[in-house]
Formats: structure tokens, C-alpha cells, sequence
């Protein structure tokens, strides 16, 4: 399968759904590979299982403020020079690069260095959604060192950082970013195929891919866009999610607590929905009762254009449609949770599945 | 000091004035259909409104127009100024260009060329590159030898540091001459370059309508003895001298929708309402919350170009007393295309062969023409199942735009205003109650005239708790000098929202600050 011009204009909605809320606008990493595409070409996308166990594969992505990526517009090529910083490091070429996340503007981040190195790109990242930071990935989780990471600015300065512990590499990577201006593009994680097969979320980029495609087609058909998504999640290995409430939004609390109120409408009505976010979407409270927490996907669809919504958007009397979708089985094990569950976010609860733990 | 003051609103269809005293008392109202020349609308209804009001012109003090003209400009890609764009930045953003996902027909009726130089800062101000003075000289002896007629310069992060932008005006005034026209990103657009860009290169693109439509009026109120100070409304409702209209003119682009609703607020004195505004050639739906206007959030096509700053947060439907209606099979049809200002020539009521809303409307007894051109008998034996359905079909589409722009679960009071809103029933689902005030056909008029001065400041500032108040004092004050620039009288200046929000994913204690001040017109 390729990446292509309608392939990434379908992945701008899907990875935004993937986004949970957060990981960023897309539009200015879809931008950039467009551009990309359209001057090398579509990108190939190699499924996990065709990987050769012994093959290097570097993944790459985007750190630090989207707004200020917004502003300091990268010139596209940065998050290859990193891949190639890591390479040289390592002294081995890759055979592909993927995406650490999928789920908001940086799974363009990677099929930008793909279309502009002429590498394929592997169909899976390490978070399945969007995360705040580095070491809150299914690579850490399962044991893939994090070093070398490479750390690019616009300005083509570089950092490279080594430690054994993954939670450093984070710290110290944010530092740089942040001495760079508040963006830097890294190549992270560099692992073999047999690592990729037994680390990552699996189908990623390709699932972002479908459901995009599915809101467009819920577009020009007018059809009900969360059920076309609801469709296409459950036929992935995320499987069968729902709508947790349709309504309206009363309140929203961005300061300290962040938190938005939905109140229910029609067959929802007299419900009300609190969904705390921090950049994502973590805990959804149905009537004060927790039914969906962090990673399981807490997404808003826009109730007249279906969509998807990032937390920056919500704005009080908007109507939205809020649907939970949960994650593939490996981002909810418990070491999965220890490193990303609501504990991980400062939450004192369990994590909660709205469907499996078959709270309707 | 007498306080008069003259409110107008050229639109697509109808010229309409309002003469108000100082407590806002509607002394006079006059509509005239829009002409070409602009200038002969403006001058039939301001002189109506006058006579009615027995206020001498030159007891005016105060003339406040909004218009819909640069919107229609940039609509119809008609009368646009060519535009060459300078971004400092190198080397960030180099593959993606200026203009970039512009729709195809609009950029070949405005783009003039583009460069990208080094130059621009970081997100705390410090300078991220020297500007490349060199590069930016061959660009504009480029532009010069390409005709270009206007210039627009965005840097990277402007809004935080406007240095460089500064200085690269100061060399196009020294290549093309003083009175050249220059448009600076961190005077229109907030964060985020491409949309900041875009938003500027439309205002380039503007300068030549704007100018034509300032030099309209000012002779009109020239030749009448008006020596008036002049505002033109801009996009959040408020006014701007007319200086600075010429040179921000996108930022009149939604100033239509933000007086109507402004002004159907003050008409019936609801500080909380629907507003429905059924005009000529399109109706806006939107809300007022607590007596201000609510803006749109994220990015806004403009013209399918995507920029940034806020417009009223309004529905607007390709629908008006001046779309034509068509008959498919049993069933009625509303075109997108309206009869516009030719309204009073082409309708079947006054003799013409379209068969309008506003026919319709007449017809089944809705609505009341005072033009004696327009007479009911010619619709005699009209198909008045026809013109039922035709009108259902309209409060379908507006109940429906109901839905989209209300807030919360609550229904409120829907306010009527525009010439052709009687044609609406008086009931309509979403809401609680319909309010058709009085001289609601000028509900834009009046909300021009009872505009206020205002002034926004919207920047990155980093700080830690310590600096804060320091920081927020600043930035107000700031707000402040604004809205004097504007036009605001100094003593009247009252800071009406701060707004702060933390970065995302970012370390730092960086914050976005938006504060706005308003003040009575000097």
C-alpha cells in the first residue's frame, strides 16, 4: 500500500481522532508532506509482519508546542537529519522510518522524512493516540532502549543524547527542545524489526488512513459520521467503541482543572458528561461516574460536520457527539498502564474501559 | 457639541442611513438600492434620513458605515490590488510558500510574486537570524519590475517582535515611494505564520476597494457639508477611523454580520438573543451573549483562504428577499442567485420577469413594500401554493441555522431585523419567542452607528507567577493605546476582556495573552 495525495488528506481527520483531543492542528504537518509527496512521490508503507526481524527502523516525530511550530513554519527536512544523525551514530542505515505517534499532526511528522529520504514507512507507531511525552510510548513499555535520540532544529542545529534510561532521555530531549526555541524534530527509539513486531501498535497510520476516509465518505453521504467511525475502529484491532453521550457544551474550564461539560440531548437528555483533558482527553464522568479513562480514545465529533474535534476547539454551546474508543490490547497490560493509565496522569482512579467494563 | 451622528451600511443590495441624536434616539431612516458607483446609494439615503431628522448636515459630528464591499471584492476576485509577499523567516518555512493552498482563480487575480529571506525571531523575542537585507533588496526590485501595486510582509513571530517587519517597510517605502501601500502581519493576524500571512496578503490585496470606497464617501459627505469625523465598522463590531480602514481593510470583512446583530441587540434592547438578519442577497443567523458578539474559533476560510482572525461566529445562507425562485416538478426552489440591488427592476412586482422571495413574500400578504414602482396587482393569479412552499422552504433553512449558532439547552428570544425578514413566520422552532423590533430594516445602519472604538493586543509573553501582574499591566496598557490609535477617546478607554492561555506541550511558562479595550469614538 502507498501514501498518497487522498491518503493523507483522509489521514488529517483520522489522525486528529487518534489525537484523543490533542496532539496538535494538522494542517501544517499535512501541508508539509503533501509538499513532500508531491515532490518524491507517494510513501510506501510496509506492514509490521513483512519486517526482517534483523532490519533497523528509526522512528521520528515532532517535539515540543504546536503553536509554535505554527509560527516557525520547519522546512520539512528535519526530522530526517535526525534519522540520519541516528544512522551515523549507529553506524547502520535504516530500512524504514515510523511514526512514535499517530495520532495528531506527528503522523505526517514521519511520512514527511519517508517521502523526502525515499524510505518506506512502517505502518504502526508507539502510542496508538497522542501522548505528552517520549517516554510514554509502547516502545518504553516493552523494553526498546530510547537511545540514541537526535535532536534537529529549523536552523539545522542538532543535538544528540544518550542515556539507558528512557524517563532522562525525555527530560533531557525537553531541555533541548526547549533551548532550541520550543520545537525540535527527533529520531528516537531505533530498534530492529523484531522489536517493531513485538512493540508497537500495530496498523496505525493505515487505520488513521480508513477512518478518514469513512468521515468523508459519512460527509458526502450525509450519514451519521459516528457510526462510520464507531464501524471502522471496530473492524481494526482497536475494536468496538461507543458514543458516550450526544449534546451540548455547557461549561469549559481551561485554566486549572480543564475540564468540559457536556449536557445530554434527545435520547441523551438529562445526562451530563465531564470529560477532563490535560492536552488530551484522559477521564470521561458519565452522571459523575468515571466510564472511560486514559488510553482508551475520548474523542469529539463536531455534531454538524462530524468533525473531530481538538480540545482547543471546544468552546461553550457547541454541539458534539463524544464517543470512546478502546485501544489494542497491548496499551492496556499493566506495565502498558503503569506508564500511561490515569495514574501515570495524577489520576486516583482505575483505568476504565466504557465498553468492556459494560457500564450500559 | 450636538451629537448627531450618521450610521450606514452599504450592502449588496440596499444603501441604508439612520440619523441618531447623542442619547441614540433614530431621528431619521432612509434605504436606497445599492448603485455601481457606490456613491449615488450613499448619497439618495443619507439625504432622506436627513430630511427626515431635520438635522442640518453639518450638525453631524459623527458618520460610522459598515459595508460589505471588500468582501464582495474578494468574492467576485474583482478590483484586487497585485500583491508581492515577503516572509522573513529562513531558514523555517521554505517549502511551503507564500500563497500556498490558495483557491487557483483567486491567486491568479492577485498574486505578484513572493520571496522568503532570512530573518525572524523566537517565541521570547530573541532574534532567531539577522534580516537579510540583500535577499530582501533583489525581491523587491523583482516586485518593481513585475508592477507589483501593494506589498505585505509577515516575519516569524511578529506578534512577539515586529522589528524586522518594521524594518523591511521602511525599505519598500524607500524603494516605491512613501504613500506605497504595506501591509505588516503583526498589525492584522495573530500567531501562526501561514494563516497570519494569508490574512495579510488579503489585506493587500484589498487597499485599492478601500481606497475607492473611503474616497466615495468622503467626497459624499464632502459635497454635502458633513465635516464629520468617519468610522468604518470592522469585523468584531467595533469602529476604526477611516485611516485605518484604508489600511486594514480585511478587517472589514465581517463587519455586515456584526452589525446587524449589534444592531438587532440594540433595537430591542436584549442583551441575550437570536439574531436573524434576512437581507437582500443572504441572511446571517448568529447570536449575541450577553450584549457581545461571539467570535468564530480556529482557523477561518475567508474566500477559501484560510486565516485567523475572528469574525462574528454567525450561519449565513446564500438566501434573500432577492433570491429567485424556481419551480422543479410540484415542488419549489430556491437558487443561490439573487437579483442583488437590480431588485427593484427585475422582480415580477415590479414588472420585471424573475420570480423573487420577496414576490412571494408580497403575494401571500407577508410583507409591505413602500415603493410606489412595486405594485401587489402584477402578482395577481401567481401560483400561491407555489409561493407557501418557497417560504417554507426559507424558514426550514433558518430554523435549521437556529440549531447550528444557539447556546446551551435554554431557547431564547429570536430578534428579527432586515428588509426582508417579514417574511418569516412567528413561529420558529429553537426559539421561544420571535421579536420583530422597530426600524428593524436598519438594524445594520444602527449598528454601525452605535459603534465603539476598540484596540487588541494578542501575544506570546513568557512569565512565572512573580512577573505576571507586571506583564498583564503592560499588555492592557498596550490594549489601551490601541483603541486610542483607532480612534478612541483617551479618557473613555475600558479594557473589556484579558484572556490567558498556557502553551501546550511546552515547558516553559509561556502564555498566549489577548486583552481588549473599548472606547468611545474622539
Amino acid at each position: 500500500m502507498y501514501v498518497d495525495l487522498s491518503e493523507l488528506e483522509a489521514l488529517r481527520l483520522g489522525a486528529t481522532v487518534l489525537g484523543s483531543g490533542g496532539g496538535g492542528d494538522t494542517y501544517l504537518s499535512y501541508l508539509l508532506a503533501r509538499e513532500a509527496v508531491k515532490k518524491h512521490g507517494p510513501v510506501r508503507l510496509l506492514q509490521v509482519h513483512e519486517l526482517p526481524d534483523d532490519a533497523l527502523v528509526i522512528p521520528t516525530a515532532m517535539m515540543g508546542s504546536p503553536m509554535i511550530m505554527n509560527e516557525r513554519v520547519p522546512s520539512g527536512k528535519e526530522a530526517l537529519t535526525s534519522l540520519r544523525t541516528v544512522e551515523k551514530q549507529l553506524g547502520r542505515q535504516a530500512l524504514a522510518t515510523m511514526p512514535i505517534e499517530a495520532g495528531g499532526l506527528n503522523a505526517f511528522t514521519a511520512l514527511t522524512a519517508a517521502a523526502r529520504g525515499g524510505l518506506p514507512v512502517v505502518d504502526g507507531d508507539g502510542m496508538g493516540r497522542a501522548f505528552p511525552e517520549l517516554q510514554m510510548c509502547t516502545f518504553h513499555v516493552y523494553g526498546v532502549a530510547g537511545s540514541p535520540v537526535a535532536v534537529t532544529s529549523e536552523q539545522g542545529h542538532s543535538v544528540v543524547i544518550e542515556s539507558a534510561e528512557n524517563p532522562m532521555l525525555e527530560r533531557l530531549a525537553r531541555a533541548t527542545v526547549a533551548g532550541m526555541g520550543g520545537v525540535g524534530y527527533i529520531a528516537a527509539y531505533p530498534m530492529s524489526g523484531k522489536q517493531v513486531k513485538e512493540a508497537s501498535v500495530a496498523g496505525t497510520l493505515s487505520l488513521g488512513i480508513r477512518i478518514g476516509q469513512a468521515l468523508l465518505s459519512a460527509e458526502r453521504k450525509r450519514s451519521h459520521p459516528a457510526g462510520a467511525l464507531l464501524d471502522a475502529f471496530a473492524q481494526s484491532t482497536y475494536g468496538q467503541g461507543m458514543v458516550l453521550l450526544e449534546g451540548r457544551v455547557t461549561a469549559l474550564e481551561r485554566q486549572r482543572a480543564r475540564r468540559v461539560t457536556v449536557e445530554g440531548h434527545e435520547s441523551y437528555a438529562r445526562q451530563t458528561l465531564e470529560v477532563e483533558f490535560r492536552y488530551e482527553n484522559l477521564i470521561a464522568r458519565l452522571d459523575g461516574r468515571v466510564v472511560s479513562t486514559v488510553p482508551e480514545l475520548i474523542v469529539f465529533l463536531h455534531y454538524e460536520t462530524g468533525m473531530p474535534l481538538l480540545t482547543e476547539e471546544l468552546r461553550p454551546g457547541m454541539r458534539v457527539i463524544c464517543l470512546s474508543v478502546p485501544t489494542p490490547e497491548i496499551t492496556v497490560t499493566e506495565e502498558a498502564l503503569a506508564v500511561f493509565g490515569p495514574k501515570a496522569f495524577g489520576y486516583d482512579c482505575e483505568f476504565r474501559s466504557a465498553r468492556k467494563d459494560g457500564w450500559r | 457639541m450636538s451629537g448627531y451622528r450618521l450610521g450606514m451600511d452599504v450592502g449588496g443590495t440596499n444603501t441604508d442611513a439612520v440619523v441618531m441624536d447623542r442619547d441614540m434616539n433614530i431621528l431619521g431612516a432612509a434605504k436606497y438600492p445599492t448603485t455601481p458607483d457606490i456613491a449615488t446609494g450613499i448619497f439618495e439615503s443619507m439625504d432622506r434620513a436627513l430630511s427626515q431628522s431635520s438635522v442640518a448636515p453639518g450638525e453631524i459630528e459623527r458618520v460610522m458605515v459598515g459595508t460589505t464591499q471588500c468582501l464582495d471584492a474578494l468574492e467576485q476576485r474583482k478590483r484586487l490590488a497585485r500583491v508581492g509577499a515577503i516572509r522573513i523567516g529562513l531558514p523555517c518555512s521554505a517549502e511551503v510558500p507564500p500563497f500556498i493552498d490558495w483557491p487557483e482563480d483567486l491567486k491568479a487575480a492577485c498574486e505578484g510574486g513572493w520571496a522568503v529571506v532570512g530573518g525572524g525571531f523566537e517565541y521570547d523575542g530573541r532574534p532567531m537570524a539577522d534580516l537579510d537585507e540583500a535577499a530582501l533588496g533583489r525581491a523587491l526590485s523583482e516586485f518593481k519590475r513585475k508592477g507589483v501595486e501593494s506589498i505585505a510582509i509577515t516575519c516569524v513571530f511578529s506578534p512577539v517582535a515586529t522589528a524586522h517587519e518594521r524594518r523591511a517597510a521602511e525599505m519598500v517605502k524607500r524603494a516605491f515611494g512613501p504613500d506605497f501601500p504595506v501591509t505588516l502581519s503583526h498589525e492584522i493576524g495573530s500567531m501562526g505564520l501561514i494563516e497570519r500571512e494569508n490574512s495579510a496578503l488579503l489585506n493587500a490585496t484589498l487597499v485599492k476597494v478601500a481606497d475607492l470606497a473611503a474616497g466615495g464617501l468622503k467626497r459624499a459627505l464632502l459635497e454635502r457639508g458633513i465635516v464629520a469625523s468617519c468610522y468604518f465598522a470592522q469585523n468584531d463590531g467595533s469602529a476604526m477611523s477611516l485611516s485605518c480602514a484604508t489600511k486594514y481593510p480585511v478587517l472589514t470583512i465581517g463587519s455586515g454580520a456584526a452589525n446587524s446583530i449589534k444592531g438587532a441587540g440594540f433595537l430591542s434592547g436584549l442583551r441575550d438573543c437570536i439574531v436573524i438578519d434576512v437581507g437582500g442577497t443572504s441572511t446571517y443567523v448568529g447570536v449575541l451573549v450577553k450584549g457581545c458578539l461571539r467570535e468564530s474559533v480556529g482557523a477561518t476560510r475567508i474566500a477559501g483562504v484560510r486565516t485567523n482572525f475572528r469574525i462574528p461566529d454567525v450561519v449565513s445562507l446564500n438566501l434573500g428577499g432577492g433570491s429567485v425562485v424556481a419551480k422543479d416538478g410540484g415542488r419549489a426552489r430556491i437558487l443561490e442567485d439573487s437579483v442583488g440591488y437590480e431588485l427593484t427592476r427585475s422582480a415580477l412586482a415590479w414588472g420585471g420577469d424573475t420570480f423573487t422571495l420577496t414576490d412571494a413574500a408580497l403575494a401571500l400578504g407577508k410583507l409591505g413594500v413602500k415603493d410606489p414602482a412595486c405594485d401587489r396587482r402584477r402578482l395577481d393569479g401567481i401560483d400561491t401554493t407555489l409561493c407557501r412552499k418557497a417560504l417554507a422552504l426559507v424558514q426550514k433553512r433558518v430554523e435549521d441555522a437556529i440549531e447550528l449558532v444557539r447556546e446551551g439547552n435554554q431557547h431564547a428570544v429570536a430578534v428579527l431585523v432586515g428588509g426582508a425578514s417579514d417574511m418569516l413566520p412567528e413561529y420558529l422552532s429553537g426559539v421561544s419567542e420571535v421579536y420583530r423590533p422597530p426600524h428593524r430594516e436598519y438594524a445594520n445602519a444602527v449598528g454601525a452607528a452605535i459603534a465603539r472604538v476598540s484596540g487588541q493586543v494578542d501575544r506570546l509573553w513568557v512569565y512565572g507567577e512573580s512577573e505576571r501582574e507586571e506583564t498583564l499591566r503592560i499588555v492592557v496598557a498596550k490594549a489601551v493605546e490601541q483603541a486610542i490609535r483607532a480612534g478612541a477617546a483617551p479618557g473613555t478607554v475600558n479594557v473589556a476582556e484579558i484572556e490567558e492561555t498556557p502553551l501546550s506541550y511546552l515547558s516553559e511558562d509561556a502564555v498566549r495573552v489577548k486583552v481588549k479595550a473599548w472606547g468611545e469614538p474622539s
